[in-house]
C-alpha cells in the first residue's frame, strides 16, 4: 500500500499548491482530524484552525485557515480554504508591524466556539492565533 | 481657411488626447492581464468546488435538497454585472440592452433585480427601474471580502423560498476579441450538466462529516460566492479588454486626425508663401 498521498491546497483567486505528504491534520467541525494515505474516502467541512501536513521528507508545513472544505478520494486529498495564510506571511506581517491582528474574542476563545458567529476577521484571528500557538510549540 | 495658429492649436490639442488614450491603452492592457490570470486562478478554485458539488450528487443519487431541486419559479433574482466606468466602447450599451431584453423575456412573474457595478446601477435608477439590491462598489479588487454578505443574502433568500432562482447577467470573456453578455443560472444548481458514475467506476463509500444536508449548507453559500466572483473577474476581463479595444481605435483615430492637420498646415503655410511670393512680383511690377 502506498504510504503518501497528495495533499493540494487551493483558495480563491491564488495558484493551487500540491504537497507529497505522509500525514495530514486538519480543523474537522468535530476537532482535529488525522488523514492518512489509503483513507476511506471522504468529504468534511473544515473550521477556522490550523493545517498541519507532514511531507515525505518529514518537513512538517503549517497553515492558518478560515475554513472551507476537504475531499480526499483515491489517495488524493483536496483542501478548499476560504483563506490560507502561511507562515512566512505570518511571519512578514509581524515584521512588517502594519496589519495586527485583534487579540481572539471571548467567542473566538470560548471552547463550545460557534463560529457561525463569528466574522471573518474574527475567524482570522482565532485561526492566527492558534498558528503561533503551534509555532511556539 | 483657419489661421496657422489655430491648427497648430488643433494639432496640440489632439496630440495630447492621443497621448491620454494612449496610456489608458496602455493600462487597460496591463489591467486586462491581471484579469485574465485572475480567471485563471477562479477557474482552478471553481471547477475542484464543482467536483465536490458532484461528488455528493454522484455517491448519494437520492439526496435532496432545496440547491439541487428544480421547482416552479414564481419569483426569480436576477443579478446584473456590468462595468465600472465608462470609454470603453459599447460595452455597457450592450449589456445593458440584452439584461433589459433577458429580464423582459423571464417567464417568472416575480423579479427582483440586483446590480453590481456603477455603470449598470446608474441605467437602471435612470430607467426608474426598483432595483431589490444594489453594489455599486463592488469589483474585481474588493471581491474576495465584499462578496461574503452579498452571498449570504442571496442564499437566505432562495433557501426560504422568497426566490425560487437565481441567475446572473454579464459580459462573458472567451478572449481579447470574443466577448458576448450571457445569463447563467446559479441556483438551483443544474445537475443536469453532472457527470453520473460511469459503468466501470467504482462505487466509494464515502464518510460525509457532518452529515450530507449540513455539508451542503456550508457548501453552497461558498459555491454560489465563488460563481459571482468568476462572473466578476470575467466581466472586469471583458470591460478592459473592451477599453483597450477603444482606446487602441481612439489613439489610432487621433494619429489620421493629426496627420490630416499636419497637411492642412502645410497647405495654409504654402498658400500664405504663395500669396506673399505673389504680392511682392505684384509690387515690384508696379
Amino acid at each position: 500500500m502506498k504510504k503518501s498521498f497528495t495533499v493540494t491546497l487551493a483558495r480563491p483567486g491564488r495558484h493551487l499548491v500540491s504537497f507529497e505528504a505522509k500525514a495530514l491534520q486538519l480543523p474537522g467541525d468535530r476537532g482535529s482530524l488525522g488523514v492518512m494515505a489509503g483513507r476511506q474516502p471522504m468529504l468534511t467541512v473544515m473550521e477556522p484552525g490550523v493545517i498541519s501536513i507532514l511531507e515525505i521528507t518529514d518537513h512538517r508545513r503549517l497553515f492558518a485557515t478560515t475554513g472551507g472544505f476537504c475531499e480526499m478520494i483515491d489517495n488524493e486529498a483536496t483542501l478548499l480554504c476560504d483563506s490560507l495564510i502561511t507562515v512566512e506571511e505570518l511571519e512578514a506581517e509581524e515584521m512588517s508591524g502594519g496589519k495586527q491582528e485583534k487579540p481572539a474574542t471571548t467567542a473566538a476563545r470560548n471552547y463550545r466556539r460557534d463560529f457561525t458567529k463569528m466574522s471573518e476577521a474574527e475567524k482570522r484571528a482565532y485561526a492566527l492565533n492558534l498558528l503561533r500557538h503551534a509555532l511556539r510549540k | 481657411m483657419a489661421s496657422l495658429r489655430d491648427i497648430r492649436e488643433k494639432i496640440r490639442g489632439v496630440a495630447t488626447t492621443q497621448q491620454i488614450t494612449s496610456a489608458m491603452k496602455m493600462m487597460s492592457t496591463a489591467r486586462l492581464g491581471r484579469a485574465i490570470e485572475a480567471i485563471n486562478l477562479t477557474k482552478a478554485y471553481i471547477s475542484r468546488l464543482e467536483k465536490m458539488v458532484q461528488c455528493v450528487k454522484r455517491e448519494l443519487p437520492n439526496f435532496e435538497h432545496p440547491c439541487l431541486s428544480e421547482r416552479e419559479v414564481k419569483n426569480a433574482c436576477i443579478i446584473i454585472i456590468g462595468g465600472e466606468r465608462g470609454l470603453c466602447g459599447g460595452f455597457n450599451h450592450e449589456l445593458h440592452r440584452f439584461a433589459m431584453q433577458a429580464i423582459n423575456d423571464h417567464p417568472a412573474p416575480g423579479k427582483k433585480i440586483a446590480v453590481i457595478g456603477r455603470k449598470p446601477v446608474r441605467f437602471f435608477e435612470q430607467k426608474g427601474m426598483p432595483l431589490f439590491a444594489s453594489w455599486p462598489d463592488i469589483g474585481i479588487k474588493s471581491v474576495e471580502t465584499d462578496l461574503f454578505p452579498i452571498s449570504e443574502r442571496l442564499f437566505e433568500l432562495f433557501i426560504r423560498g422568497q426566490v425560487d432562482e437565481i441567475s446572473v447577467i454579464y459580459t462573458s470573456f472567451i478572449s481579447a476579441t470574443r466577448k458576448h453578455p450571457v445569463i447563467s443560472r446559479l441556483l438551483p444548481v443544474d445537475t443536469g450538466s453532472m457527470s453520473p458514475r460511469s459503468p466501470g467506476q467504482a462505487a466509494h463509500t464515502f464518510d460525509f462529516l457532518p452529515s450530507p444536508a449540513l455539508l451542503f449548507d456550508q457548501l453552497m453559500p461558498r459555491y454560489l460566492r465563488n460563481l459571482l466572483h468568476r462572473a466578476i473577474v470575467e466581466s472586469s476581463a471583458a470591460e478592459q479588454s473592451a477599453r483597450m479595444t477603444a482606446m487602441t481605435s481612439a489613439t489610432d483615430r487621433a494619429e489620421e486626425i493629426i496627420d490630416d492637420l499636419k497637411l492642412d498646415l502645410n497647405r495654409s503655410r504654402q498658400a500664405l508663401i504663395t500669396r506673399e511670393i505673389a504680392e511682392v512680383i505684384a509690387g515690384s511690377q508696379a
